[in-house]
């Protein structure tokens, strides 16, 4: 007990940070079977650090999860030993060494083997969230808009499935990170657009996504510094993140591409993003992260919205639907780009094709979209109509300001016109 | 200044809390304590494990407790510094476990020597 007050500080998100390497290093350790055992006594630490440091502080708060993390892992492993003599766990030494701080490995261990197959996509992206990235339920619900408990019952079943799933072999060798790049790219980019898209959380932005989707490509380049996708996928990370800033007004409302305060954009961030964009062109090889790590680059770097090299994009976004051919956001993307170069009705007949072929009557993104190049190309009542009709598919506050915005100007310029 | 007693009594259960959202709540008593600390009123403060054993009388029966009957158990305690009941009251209206429903008695701490 000290009589002294020494003013404390915890660091922002350290529990949610802690969560996930502590998990990683005590499965690391005891084995990846004791998946509900470690995560129990991890979620039962923090439930501890509450009852008691709101009376007194231990002096180095990081040093006290460990330690008393690693201890409730011992003595149910301990319990678990004296129910089942001759448990596997045999294997594993009970040792109550530290638990080492910082250890990549056991991170990437971690993230690979929530990168299973045997899970869909989406109850990937909800287990690594969760243990990965030490999100809880509501967090993830809310990143992903879903139901709560969807959510609980995501968690529960995948992690049955991944301990099932998972041979003794693999807990002692670290898995071979190179060959499941391609999956663990897919699913960071999928964390990462998750935070980035506009309509799932009320502030528009979930930038706890992103930044975790970033710290874990991080992560994973620190063992795999030469895989050029990943620059690429890093590269675009942080250029979308330098924008952020100007993307949301104070008020909490959208501001759109136009009226972006470029000085807002980040400059350290944006020579990040050309930091992994000369490794990515350096390597010669091109993914499709590199394609838009280029586009993202170009909105960064254009002095203002008049400015942007539309030209270039449009073949970068043609480059990028070759590569993707059935990804209709990027067509859609290759229409809205052309409508800055040359707004003309050719466009529209692109934009009804590509409506009935991949049945966008009722996309929120499709419709806003084609109102906004219906209204560049003058057509504004059939402009005026799209804006309606989307405003009926989101529910999103700042979605429907923005229409909002979008209508008045319209309305401005046929009064102009007229 | 004179010393009081803060106990806090409250019921553990915490639910589904993220650790973002446990660390968010610490966070509130550092800096409620870190406020009043600036101002002098703080002394110390400690928790309390929540399993405790009850003695009771000339037969010394032990049992557990004493809060069998209730959740509700003392979570920890604080001593503050005030120059009367109603200031340390005022003091401890602003602990943040009272918006997760908890119980606080304040006493004053006689000091026979003084």
């Amino acid at each position: 007990m000290s009589d002294s007050h020494d003013t404390h500080l915890l660091s922002d998100h350290l529990f949610r940070q802690c969560a996930g390497k502590m998990v990683a290093s005590l499965m690391k350790k005891y084995g990846y079977d004791h998946i509900d055992l470690v995560t129990d006594a991890v979620q039962d630490t923090f439930e501890t650090a509450l009852k008691t440091w709101r009376f007194n502080m231990p002096n180095d708060p990081q040093a006290w999860l460990y330690k008393v993390a690693h201890n409730k892992t011992i003595n149910a492993l301990k319990a678990l030993q004296r129910r089942h003599t001759n448990t596997k766990l045999q294997a594993y030494a009970i040792s109550e060494d530290q638990l080492p701080i910082e250890d990549t490995e056991a991170e990437i261990n971690l993230l690979l083997f929530c990168c299973n197959e045997e899970l869909s996509l989406k109850n990937q992206i909800i287990v690594t969230l969760s243990i990965v990235g030490g999100l809880g339920v509501h967090e993830i619900a809310n990143a992903l808009n879903m139901e709560y408990e969807a959510v609980k019952k995501s968690i529960y079943r995948s992690k049955q499935i991944l301990k099932n799933s998972h041979t003794p072999e693999q807990n002692k060798s670290t898995t071979a990170l190179f060959p499941n790049m391609d999956k663990i790219m897919q699913m960071l980019y999928l964390i990462f657009n998750e935070g980035y898209k506009t309509t799932r959380h009320p502030s528009g932005i979930n930038k706890d996504l992103c930044y975790e989707a970033l710290r874990l490509a991080i992560l994973v380049y620190k063992k795999c510094s030469d895989h050029p996708a990943l620059f690429g996928l890093m590269a675009l990370m942080f250029f979308d993140i330098a924008r952020f800033p100007a993307r949301l007004a104070d008020n909490d409302q959208w501001i759109a591409l136009e009226d972006h305060d470029r000085s807002l954009y980040d400059p350290a961030l944006i020579e990040e993003g050309y930091h992994y964009l000369d490794l990515a062109q350096q390597s010669g090889q091109v993914s499709s992260y590199y394609i838009e790590a280029l586009i993202s680059s170009i909105h960064c770097t254009a002095a203002n919205f008049e400015e942007t090299n539309w030209p270039q994009l449009l073949d970068l976004y043609k480059v990028l639907s070759h590569m993707k051919p059935d990804d209709h956001r990027i067509k859609l993307n290759i229409a809205l780009v052309s409508c800055h170069i040359n707004p003309s009705i050719d466009l529209i007949d692109d934009l009804t094709s590509l409506e009935n072929q991949y049945l966008l009557q009722d996309d929120y993104t499709y419709i806003v979209t084609k109102a906004y190049i219906l209204g560049k190309c003058g057509i504004h009542e059939a402009a005026l109509q799209a804006y309606h009709k989307a405003m009926t598919l989101t529910s999103h506050t700042m979605d429907i300001a923005l229409i909002k915005d979008r209508i008045s100007l319209l309305n401005l310029s046929n009064t102009h016109n007229t | 200044m004179k010393e009081f007693l803060l106990l806090i009594r409250e019921d553990h259960s915490y639910g589904d809390l993220s650790p973002e959202d446990m660390q968010a709540d610490i966070q509130k008593h550092i800096d409620w304590v870190n406020k009043i600390a600036e101002k002098g009123h703080f002394k110390n403060g400690n928790p309390l494990d929540s399993n405790g054993r009850l003695i009771k009388g000339k037969e010394k029966i032990v049992t557990d407790g004493p809060y069998i009957e209730t959740k509700e158990c003392v979570s920890g305690y604080y001593f503050l510094l005030a120059n009367d009941l109603d200031e340390a009251v005022a003091i401890a209206s602003g602990c943040p476990s009272l918006d997760y429903g908890a119980q606080l008695e304040i006493r004053e701490v006689i000091l026979t020597d003084e």
